[in-house]
């Protein structure tokens, strides 16, 4: 089933990812593949399934971008960094604890991409007033699906069919 | 746990560094079997059929009517990058556009690249000779492409017949400025924009834009004006690099 849910998150998250690419101008700073990542990441309980998820959905996004390897490290990356908090910080299963590490995947999703992107091509992006209000709208957005999402998978699957994987 | 999750961490981020030495070094590139399962068109193209309220035989017609329209404009598109190369006697490289930047969508990224011959500086056009921007990026398969509405872009240029020249840069990502026209030039709303063929790379008499507005005052050496682009570069989806002037 988890299979079954992983492709049909990863699919969504391409159709999404290039739609938004081609005509939803703004909406690609959605991040289709960092919300289906993050979903899955709070509800499954094996390192080896999501991180792999990770990989995939960063190479995915790296075949269609300049810098190939930038998403497949910043996605593993975010995974890293959260499930250590996890472990350390945050470990209580509430839907505060998964607001917060969606806002802190965010801020590690676009340092990253800013750090390699300046890295490895030299250039710097213009962070305006304006690109930052849309990235912290379209960050909200994304953070608001993924709380959404994960109660209701919480509520309507985990709580009848299985133990809540934190 | 957190050891372990470190071990994972680094086990993956290897594979990533060998998948990209492997792409570099042309043994395998994963990026192809991607890009190739899941083509953008192919895709975009799945995501308009029609509602599913509608007959077998008319939604079949509608998906062939769809998919010829498609055609029909990539045909036009073709047809004019040929002519332009026919009547210019340019050297054109056709790139379909597979991307945009994620954080500035003034960059295009594309399917062509130093394989192809490309070189950084040379020029992306659309149609009739239609200039969109310059390449400031190469890989072996790819180039990117910065508009001539990105901030960053500058461009040679020369104004309608009267061969009034002034430097064209973009303006926050949303339209052109045009600056440094001496004020005893005369330059009218509506005018042409055209490339200078000052810039390495970029040959001269490409259709960089119209102008929407002008001002100067009395006191300044040089008038300014607002430039808006001949197409709407959201909906460019094949270009061609000039690679020969």
């Amino acid at each position: 089933m988890r299979y079954f849910a992983a492709v049909l998150l990863f699919l969504l998250a391409a159709y999404f990812y290039f739609y938004f690419g081609f005509y939803g101008s703004n909406w690609i700073l959605l991040q289709p593949f960092l919300l289906a990542l993050l979903l899955l990441y709070f509800n499954s309980n094996s390192p080896w399934f999501y991180y792999s998820f990770a990989l995939l959905a960063g190479l995915f996004v790296d075949s269609f971008s300049g810098i190939f390897g930038l998403h497949s490290f910043t996605f593993i990356f975010i995974i890293f960094i959260l499930k250590n908090l996890q472990l350390s910080i945050f470990t209580s299963r509430n839907i505060l604890t998964v607001v917060v590490l969606s806002i802190f995947a965010f801020v590690i999703f676009y340092f990253c991409v800013y750090l390699i992107h300046f890295i490895f091509v030299g250039d710097f992006y213009v962070f305006s007033g304006r690109l930052f209000g849309q990235l912290a709208k379209m960050a909200g957005w994304g953070i608001l699906i993924v709380a959404i999402l994960h109660i209701l998978h919480f509520n309507f699957w985990v709580k009848k069919n299985e133990e809540q994987p934190f | 746990m957190i050891r372990q999750n470190l071990k994972i961490f680094f086990l993956f981020v290897l594979i990533v560094i060998l998948l990209l030495l492997f792409k570099n070094g042309r043994i395998f590139d994963i990026g192809f079997v991607f890009r190739y399962w899941f083509a953008p068109s192919l895709a975009v193209n799945s995501l308009f059929e029609p509602a599913s309220d509608l007959t077998e035989e008319y939604k079949e017609l509608l998906v062939e009517n769809s998919a010829l329209r498609y055609l029909e404009e990539e045909n036009a598109e073709l047809r004019a990058l040929l002519n332009f190369q026919n009547t210019e006697k340019n050297q054109l490289v056709l790139a379909n556009v597979i991307n945009r930047d994620p954080l500035n969508r003034n960059i295009l990224i594309i399917d062509a690249g130093s394989r192809d011959g490309l070189l950084e500086g040379q020029a992306a056009v659309v149609n009739d000779g239609i200039i969109i921007g310059k390449i400031i990026d190469l890989g072996y398969d790819f180039a990117k492409i910065r508009l001539l509405t990105d901030s960053f872009s500058q461009l040679p240029v020369k104004i309608g017949n009267h061969r009034v020249s002034g430097l064209l840069s973009g303006s926050l990502g949303l339209g052109m400025e045009l600056s440094y026209i001496p004020q005893d030039q005369e330059v009218k709303i509506g005018d042409l924009v055209f490339s200078a063929g000052l810039d390495s790379g970029v040959s001269s008499g490409l259709i960089a834009g119209r102008i929407e507005e002008i001002s100067f005052s009395p006191e300044e050496v040089f008038k300014s004006a607002s430039v808006s682009p001949i197409i709407n570069y959201d909906t460019v989806s094949i270009l061609a690099i000039v690679t020969s002037l």
